[in-house]
């Protein structure tokens, strides 16, 4: 991370005591401290999401380096609606839905054959496996979007509301989402229970 | 829907902890009596730890090195022009103006009454401002109204800054008599508009006079109309009234507060630089 460049802009500012919607004005002001200390607060969540919504180290690190700079440079553009770390959260997502409309087939259809893949070594070897790593597959073998919505729920600590916005989707469509993913996972989880019995 | 469905419906939410405290509360409660309700906290609180250990074994990327924040590409330009007018504005008006004020300063020293700066206020700027414009005060003007930039453009930035530096004027001016005067505390946003409004009026009307009949005419004119409304607003208000016209009297009355001066300022300005094009096409055409 580049060290500050605007001393006189730098001054005055406390990373401690200030929330974020003050770390955000700082930024508008062209404080880079503000900036480094938002990224300490969120860099490593944001990057996870990326991660996430892509499934690629190159291109999450794209997309979370191209985010920070819109934050850099449009942090006025936050209205108060909302968190701020929703308001980061989104313009990650933003990112990641314009890469894919560049890249239709490459990128979504490449994450979806990892799934494939991924479901296919999980059966031979989920007998040997501890209930952790049964989460964890079974976590794999959720689609992209309901496992968006656990991250954001568990992860991220967002609301029905927050994960509403950021994923500019209705409430309900929240709701629908989480309850599929419950039931997908107790599906599986349940049934490789019972695998590993017969 | 039924306590327990909703119940279902937030422990994901539960086992998140961002649940409010009320809430959190509720469910804690229910939990202790449902069995069905504990074994889907289970369920999630698995989830959240998985989701948790595999998220946290990522190492954070290194941030690129930011550019640092510029102005705006308005702002530069604005500033562009600013600049750019700066030696094309006539020498004699910063001149003029200063010593005018300072001749203000002496007065009002010697009569040990601040008021006399603001009388003068109007008078300073308006002339001033009556010769930012036209080929006679800048004779490289149709040259300069060949550039991309606009003829309101060139008359906005000359404005701002001939009445910017004469409000400058006044200003410093005032703060020093008040200081001499031990009357610092007297001053307030209030006496500022008193003088700024009609040192904005006066201006205007010396501009849009000066953009219709030339800067000398409008000097006059707006002199003129200064010094009458100074003698004349008592006699013509009082008339008025006498002559069954209290309507038009109080609307007189009204005309003169800093609020609707400057409404009028605005409005002048507004026409100045619809003229102004006008003007350059004529004076291009």
């Amino acid at each position: 991370m580049q060290a500050e460049r605007s001393m006189p802009r730098n001054l005055l500012f406390d990373s401690s005591s200030s929330t974020d919607e003050e770390l955000l004005r700082y930024i508008t002001r062209g404080n880079s401290l503000a900036f480094n200390c938002l990224y300490e607060r969120y860099g490593q969540r944001l990057y996870a999401y990326a991660l996430r919504l892509t499934e690629n180290p190159a291109q999450a690190e794209d997309i979370l380096q191209e985010s920070m700079l819109i934050v850099w440079r449009k942090s006025a553009a936050y209205r108060g609606e909302g968190s701020v770390q929703a308001w980061l959260l989104s313009i990650i997502r933003n990112k990641c839905m314009q890469l894919y409309r560049q890249k239709p087939t490459e990128s979504i259809e490449g994450s979806d054959l990892d799934f494939a893949d991924d479901a296919l070594s999980m059966e031979k070897d989920i007998s040997q496996q501890d209930e952790r790593s049964r989460v964890r597959e079974a976590l794999q073998r959720l689609s992209p979007e309901h496992r968006e919505v656990l991250e954001l729920v568990f992860y991220q600590g967002l609301n029905q509301k927050e994960i509403a916005q950021v994923c500019r989707c209705p409430l309900g469509t929240v709701k629908s989402r989480l309850s599929y993913a419950r039931q997908q996972l107790r599906g599986i989880l349940t049934r490789d229970r019972q695998d590993d019995k017969g | 829907m039924n306590e327990h469905k909703q119940i279902i419906e937030s422990i994901p939410f539960y086992a998140a902890g961002t649940l409010p405290e009320e809430e959190r509360e509720r469910i804690a409660q229910h939990l202790e009596q449902c069995a069905d309700c504990r074994a889907e906290l289970e369920l999630w609180q698995s989830i959240s730890e998985e989701i948790h250990t595999s998220n946290e074994a990522l190492q954070t990327p290194a941030l690129r090195p930011i550019p640092v924040k510029k102005p705006s590409r308005h702002l530069w330009k604005a500033w562009y022009i600013l600049r750019s007018q700066v030696p094309l504005i006539r020498t004699e008006i910063w001149l003029s103006s200063a010593l005018v004020t300072l001749l203000g300063i002496i007065v009002s020293l010697f009569l040990e009454n601040a008021n006399m700066i603001y009388f003068l206020a109007p008078f300073i700027s308006a002339a001033g401002v009556a010769y930012i414009y036209g080929l006679k005060n800048d004779p490289a003007l149709e040259l300069t109204l060949a550039t991309p930039v606009s003829a309101q453009q060139i008359l906005l930035a000359r404005l701002t800054l001939v009445f910017g530096y004469n409000i400058l004027l006044i200003l410093a001016s005032s703060m020093f008599l008040l200081l001499v005067n031990g009357q610092l505390a007297q001053f307030s946003w209030a006496v500022l508009l008193e003088w700024m409004a009609p040192m904005a009026f006066l201006s205007s009307l010396a501009l849009f006079c000066s953009l219709l009949w030339g800067s000398v005419n409008a000097v006059v004119v707006t002199y003129a109309l200064w010094i009458m409304r100074g003698i004349m607003p008592k006699l013509t208000i009082s008339w008025l009234y006498s002559a069954n016209l209290p309507t038009l009297a109080n609307f007189l009355k009204d005309l003169e507060t800093p609020s609707h001066l400057l409404l009028i300022s605005a409005a002048l300005i507004v026409l100045s630089l619809w003229f102004t094009d006008k003007k350059k096409i004529s004076l291009l055409g």
